[in-house]
């Protein structure tokens, strides 16, 4: 049974992520991006961390992707719009990177780095997570504030100075 | 094993097709002949089976005939994939929240106990939020698929009064939490079983009021219903489903149904005792002045259930009652009140429930 | 506390309960096929806009404001998300003596994510009608926001 579903939820989790790289329409690839996301939470659930598997609902399911969808639709990027900027110069940068990515992951994998990972213990109910946070990861778990605080207000000033024109359209 | 399956089957067919279906269905009449009753109407009675008319609860089956056998209209400028699911995922977002509220106390049967609860996940109510926040995927993707400027509008609108209210959905749930040191329903109703003084019950609404007036509405707000149906606005701005009719639209709207009982089962559990009986332990009732009245387990059993079913009746009913009485929010009225009355209010209910905790 | 197999037991549930709904969902379209007429006509297959002539694309520019919105809640979210664990240890913390520590760190933490909302606020960005902030900076400035 748990077999089964590790099997199922990793062909979607991996064809979500196909999908955002194959489809052309901006939405399509970030419902696939979803995809990924729901599919990474039911992993979570095998893993027995529950609360991680909720907050990968509700920050990436329910915030993040929205606010992808969000900037589609406001920025109208039509698939026929996109077609002709697609994989223009960059692409041996993108590619390279690509690479660069995967031969991390496979020197991770390879030096053992994921071993100790998975057989934590009972450490995912609400109750585990919150006593690991605020015991032993308090001050990384202020800092998230800053970082936080930083990329929000970043993020607004940059909406706020983008287009003063187009206002008041919708 | 095989027992515990059996027994999971037969709670997931009583909840989905007892509880929930029975009850939506039975609110789209409600609904009709309560706005009749508000408005000095007759209301719906015109569906009568051998000139048998029971107050018009026949148009049920009307309905449900009518919005069925009427043409599914996929219009070709739509994205066709997008546009099929969309009224899936709302009524599948609505419907599987459901499946962490117990509905009464633990029974024993045969020496086994039973849960009355499709799931006890332990991280209870988290659940429902995650899948709630799944019900916006209905709104953005109908709103998209149609390509229509009405309906994207609309989605827009959507979109942004669900983020918005969510997140004083979940801070007034915060304090909650607070109280009852748990995120698991069950642990949250036991706790509201205490009483002060012998007499007024510990429920949420005594001891999160604050919670709970934040609450209402933003969980109304979720539903998408008046007062804040602006994403729809059915009357004259129309909404994110207006591309759709016959039986995707009857699956909207059965979603929207859902999500009332849904929310009333959500409320009568975090602020109103969930199963619990005022004064009514295992053994009976046991009253503030030492007088008590036993009673058979059964009894007591079948009295709770019957305090949870009731209480949700009841909120369905205080929702149908809202709707009819309330005008719409203009939508920056809308987004003041969330972001600049309520959330501030919210963030305030943590600190001073907190503040209390600790003194 | 559940054992680990009691939980994948109740995420397997869980599972169960949302094939039956999907299930609802699609066995009630499907006999609704068997019954409905398939009639298209021209009318019908324009796009609806209140019996006008569809003009123009439904691509239009919206509102920035509404992306605002998006980004001042994912950090309110990322918030909440935080606070479910703290409030659920709180009481254990209070019982231990650590009560003050644990208060603290999150009133340092919603305290700093309480300036987004400041700022946002006092830029007017929470605002939805703001032109007067445009025509008038100084004054806007001066009295706060409109």
């Amino acid at each position: 049974m748990e077999g089964i579903l590790f099997v199922l939820l990793s062909v979607l989790a991996l064809g979500g992520g196909l999908w955002v790289l194959l489809r052309r329409s901006p939405v399509d690839s970030a419902l696939g991006l979803l995809t990924t996301m729901v599919a990474i939470a039911g992993h979570y659930m095998l893993l027995d961390a529950p609360f991680l598997a909720a907050v990968q609902l509700i920050v990436y399911g329910g915030a993040v992707i929205i606010l992808f969808l969000f900037v589609i639709m406001l920025l109208n990027l039509r698939q026929d719009r996109l077609r002709a900027r697609r994989l223009a110069a960059g692409r041996w940068v993108y590619a390279l990177a690509g690479v660069a990515v995967l031969f991390c992951l496979a020197g991770i994998f390879l030096a053992g780095g994921t071993s100790g990972a998975v057989d934590a213990g009972p450490s995912g109910t609400v109750e585990a997570f919150g006593e690991a946070l605020f015991r032993r990861w308090v001050y990384p778990f202020e800092l998230t504030s800053v970082l936080l605080l930083a990329a929000l207000v970043g993020a607004v000033a940059l909406t706020r100075h983008a287009a003063p024109k187009a206002e008041d359209k919708a | 094993m095989l027992t515990l399956i059996l027994i999971s089957l037969a709670k997931v067919v009583a909840i989905l097709l007892v509880i929930i279906l029975p009850l939506a269905t039975l609110l789209t009449w409600v609904e009709r002949k309560q706005s009749a009753v508000m408005q000095d109407r007759l209301g719906a009675n015109r569906a009568d089976i051998l000139g048998l008319r029971v107050w018009g609860l026949f148009n049920i089956i009307a309905d449900g005939i009518k919005s069925f056998s009427k043409e599914d209209w996929v219009p070709p400028f739509a994205n066709r994939f997008l546009f099929n699911i969309a009224p899936f995922v709302g009524l599948f977002a609505a419907m599987v929240t459901f499946a962490v509220i117990p509905f009464g106390p633990p029974i024993h049967i045969a020496g086994q106990e039973i849960a009355l609860q499709v799931a006890d996940l332990n991280v209870g109510f988290l659940y429902i939020l995650a899948f709630g926040s799944m019900g916006v995927y209905s709104v953005v993707l109908a709103g998209w698929s149609s390509n229509n400027k009405y309906a994207q509008l609309g989605a827009m609108r959507g979109i942004s009064q669900m983020i918005s209210y969510e997140v004083v959905l979940g801070l007034a749930l915060v304090g909650v939490v607070l109280v009852h040191g748990s995120v698991r329903l069950p642990d949250i109703v036991a706790g509201q079983g205490e009483h002060w003084f012998g007499w007024i019950p510990k429920w949420g609404v005594f001891t999160q009021p604050l919670a709970f007036l934040l609450f209402l509405p933003a969980a109304i707000a979720e539903t998408k219903r008046v007062p804040f149906d602006i994403p729809e606005g059915e009357s004259e701005i129309i909404g994110y489903n207006l591309e759709y009719s016959g039986a995707k639209f009857a699956l909207f709207l059965l979603g929207e149904f859902i999500e009332i009982v849904v929310l009333s089962a959500l409320l009568a559990t975090l602020f109103f005792g969930g199963w619990q009986v005022p004064w009514l332990a295992d053994s009976g009732f046991v009253f503030g002045n030492g007088a008590t009245v036993e009673m058979a387990p059964l009894v007591v059993t079948v009295l709770r259930i019957a305090s949870f079913l009731l209480k949700v009746v009841f909120f369905c009913w205080l929702q149908l009652l809202i709707r009819w009485t309330l005008p719409r929010f203009r939508f920056d009225h809308l987004l003041r009140l969330g972001w600049r009355e309520m959330l501030p209010l919210a963030l305030l209910n943590v600190v001073v429930t907190a503040f209390v905790m600790l003194s | 506390m559940q054992s680990m197999q009691g939980m994948q037991f109740a995420f397997g549930v869980v599972l169960m309960f949302m094939v039956m709904g999907l299930l609802i969902g699609i066995v009630a379209l499907t006999l609704s096929s068997f019954i409905r007429p398939h009639n298209p006509t021209e009318q019908k297959l324009q796009i609806y806009e209140c019996g006008e002539e569809p003009v123009g694309s439904p691509w239009m520019q919206f509102n920035n404001r509404f992306y605002t919105v998006a980004l001042v809640f994912i950090l309110f979210d990322v918030e909440v998300v935080f606070l479910f664990p703290w409030a659920v240890i709180f009481n254990d913390f209070i019982k231990q003596g650590l009560g003050a520590f644990i208060f603290a760190e999150m009133a340092v933490f919603v305290g700093i994510l309480a300036l987004g909302l400041v700022y946002a606020w006092a830029k007017g960005d929470l605002e939805w009608v703001r032109t007067r902030r445009f025509m008038k900076p100084a004054a806007a400035r001066k009295g706060g926001v409109a």
